[in-house]
C-alpha cells in the first residue's frame, strides 16, 4: 500500500509538472498583449473631482531601445465627464509620450469612446517624431479643455539632452455626441456591463501609466509631477494624494475601468484601459522614502508592485 | 520482485501517469473552451465593455507583422544638415514603398508633403520659462509663448507629391530658409525639424504606415 501510493504521488507529480510546463511554455510563446500598469488618485469612493487641465513630465532614462521588443506609453488618460449632467460621458482622453524600439519618441495624442477612436494622431498617419528615446531628456505633456470648453489642445515638450527643446501642439474639436465639458479625477463605485455580466465595479476617472503593445523588458521609465486643475479653481498635485496602483484588465477591484457610457436601452457599460496587467518593479515613495512622493519609476524586474498597493 | 510485476509496476506508473496528465490536458482544453464559449454567450446576450487597446505609430516591423499592407520610410539621406542665418539648405529624404512579404500590399501609394510639426523654444525662453508657464500662454492666446519658433513657415517641397507602387522609392528635397533675423543664441544649436508626410489619397489606417522622420538643423553662424 506505502508502496503504491508513492508510486501515485510520482505520477501525480509528474502529470503536475508536465501541466506547468505546457502552461509555462504557452505563456512564453504568447506575450501578454496589451499590457498595462498606472496610478490614480483616490480621496475616497464617488469622490469625483471635474477639471479642466492636467500635465506631467516623464522620461526614459535607463531604458535600451534597440533591445526592447515592443513599445512604451508613458500616458495620462482620463474620463471625460460632463458638468451638466454631473456624470461620465464615456469619452476618454489619452496624452502619450511613445518610445519605440527603434529609438523614435512620439507625441501621441488620443481620444476613445466606446473602444473606438474617434480622433487621434495615428490613424491619420500625423504624429510627430520629436526626437530620440536614447537623446532624451524629459518631455512634458499637458492637456486642457479650452475656454468654450469645445476643443482639446494636447501639447508636448520635448526636451533633449542637447539641443533645443521642441513642441507639438494638437488640436481635438470635440464632436456633436461628446457632451463632455471636462475631465474627471477620482474613484467611482458603480454597476456595469463588463464581459456581458452586470458588474461591481470601481472606477479610475484619472489614471497615469505606462503600457505597451506587448510586454518588453530593457525599459525605464519615469512619471512625476502631475498636477490638475479643477473646474472649481486652484490646482491639485497628484503629490498630495492619497495615489495607488491600479493594472491593466477587468479585475474589479484593482482593474483600469475609467469610464462608462450608455447604451440605447439604457445600459452602464464599462471602458478600461488595455486588456492586462503589466508585471513590473517600481519605485515609490511607499518602497523607497527617498523617492519623493509624486514620482515613480516604472521598470521590468522583481518583486512586482502589489496589486493596489499604495504608491505615496 | 519477478520481472513482470516490475513490468506491471512500471506500466502502472506510465500509465497512471499518463491518465494524470491527460486529465490536466483535458483539464486545460474544458477550461479554455469555457472561456471562450462564455465570451461567446456574452456577445449575444449583454454588453462587453470598451476595452482601449495601446495606438501610436507602430515601427514598419510591427505594424506589417500586425497585417498592414504598405508602409511608406522616411529616412533623411543625413542626419544633419548645417546652414547659417540668411541662407537656404536642402535636405533630402528618401521615400520607400515596402509592402507586406505575406500579403499583397497597396498597388500605388500617394504621398504629399505636409510640411513641419513641430517648433522650438530658444535657449533664453526655456531658461526663464517653465513648460506650464509656456502652456498659460498658449492657453490664454492660442499661440505659443513669444520667442518660441514654428518651423513649418520656413520649408518649403520639391516635389510636393509622389506616388510610389511596391518596391518603389523616391527622393523629396526640403528647403529650409534661415531667417537671417534669427538671434544669436541659436547659432552652435541644434535644431530638430519633425517632418510629416501625408497621405495623397485616402488609406484605411491598416493599410498603410508613413514611419514620419526629420532632420536636424545644425546653425553654423
Amino acid at each position: 500500500m506505502k508502496m503504491r501510493s508513492i508510486k501515485v504521488k510520482s505520477s501525480v507529480a509528474f502529470a503536475a509538472a508536465l501541466s506547468v510546463l505546457l502552461l509555462v511554455s504557452q505563456q512564453n510563446a504568447y506575450a501578454v498583449t496589451s499590457p498595462y500598469i498606472g496610478g490614480y488618485p483616490n480621496s475616497g469612493t464617488n469622490t469625483i473631482t471635474p477639471f479642466v487641465q492636467i500635465y506631467g513630465y516623464n522620461d526614459f532614462k535607463g531604458s535600451t531601445p534597440s533591445s526592447m521588443t515592443s513599445d512604451l506609453l508613458s500616458m495620462i488618460s482620463t474620463s471625460g465627464w460632463s458638468t451638466n449632467n454631473n456624470d461620465a460621458t464615456g469619452y476618454i482622453y489619452q496624452g502619450v509620450v511613445k518610445l519605440n524600439n527603434d529609438n523614435k519618441v512620439y507625441a501621441d495624442a488620443q481620444v476613445w469612446y466606446a473602444g473606438s477612436s474617434p480622433w487621434n494622431c495615428f490613424q491619420s498617419n500625423t504624429c510627430p517624431v520629436l526626437g530620440s528615446g536614447t537623446g532624451m531628456d524629459y518631455a512634458y505633456q499637458t492637456f486642457y479643455w479650452d475656454s468654450g470648453r469645445t476643443k482639446v489642445t494636447f501639447y508636448t515638450e520635448y526636451h533633449p539632452t542637447s539641443g533645443l527643446p521642441s513642441y507639438k501642439i494638437q488640436t481635438y474639436t470635440k464632436q456633436s455626441s461628446d457632451t463632455s465639458n471636462a475631465f474627471a479625477a477620482g474613484y467611482a463605485f458603480r454597476q456595469a456591463y463588463v464581459g456581458g455580466q452586470l458588474t461591481d465595479a470601481y472606477f479610475k476617472l484619472l489614471q497615469f501609466g505606462v503600457e505597451s503593445d506587448a510586454d518588453t523588458l530593457y525599459w525605464k521609465a519615469k512619471q512625476y509631477d502631475m498636477v490638475y486643475y479643477p473646474t472649481s479653481g486652484g490646482t491639485v498635485s497628484l503629490a498630495n494624494k492619497a495615489v495607488y496602483e491600479l493594472v491593466g484588465g477587468t479585475d474589479i477591484f484593482d482593474g483600469s475601468f475609467i469610464t462608462w457610457r450608455y447604451d440605447s436601452g439604457g445600459n452602464r457599460i464599462a471602458g478600461w484601459v488595455a486588456s492586462n496587467p503589466y508585471t513590473v518593479k517600481g519605485d515609490y515613495n511607499n518602497y523607497n522614502p527617498s523617492i519623493p512622493k509624486g514620482t515613480i519609476y516604472w521598470y521590468p524586474g522583481s518583486p512586482p508592485i502589489p496589486d493596489g498597493t499604495r504608491l505615496w | 520482485m519477478p520481472s513482470t510485476q516490475i513490468m506491471k509496476s512500471n506500466t502502472g506508473i506510465l500509465v497512471s501517469g499518463l491518465a494524470v496528465g491527460v486529465a490536466a490536458l483535458l483539464v486545460i482544453a474544458v477550461f479554455s473552451s469555457q472561456q471562450s464559449t462564455s465570451a461567446q454567450l456574452s456577445t449575444d446576450k449583454a454588453p462587453l465593455g470598451d476595452e482601449i487597446r495601446p495606438g501610436g505609430p507602430k515601427t514598419p516591423k510591427e505594424f506589417l507583422e500586425s497585417g498592414g499592407k504598405s508602409v511608406i520610410k522616411v529616412v533623411p539621406d543625413s542626419d544633419i544638415v548645417e546652414g547659417s542665418r540668411g541662407s537656404t539648405v536642402k535636405a533630402t529624404f528618401t521615400l520607400t514603398h515596402t509592402e507586406n512579404p505575406t500579403i499583397r500590399g497597396l498597388p500605388r501609394v500617394s504621398i504629399v508633403s505636409n510640411g513641419v510639426a513641430n517648433g522650438i523654444i530658444p535657449p533664453s525662453i526655456a531658461a526663464t520659462t517653465t513648460p506650464q508657464e509656456r502652456t498659460d500662454v498658449l492657453k490664454e492666446t492660442g499661440k505659443p509663448i513669444k520667442g518660441a519658433i514654428e518651423l513649418d513657415s520656413l520649408v518649403t517641397f520639391s516635389p510636393k507629391t509622389v506616388v510610389l507602387a511596391p518596391g518603389e522609392s523616391k527622393k523629396v528635397d526640403m528647403y529650409i530658409t534661415i531667417p537671417a533675423d534669427w538671434p544669436d543664441e541659436l547659432v552652435g544649436q541644434n535644431i530638430w525639424f519633425s517632418v510629416i508626410f501625408g497621405e495623397g489619397e485616402s488609406y484605411d489606417y491598416r493599410d498603410l504606415l508613413i514611419d514620419q522622420s526629420g532632420v536636424t538643423l545644425h546653425l553654423v553662424s
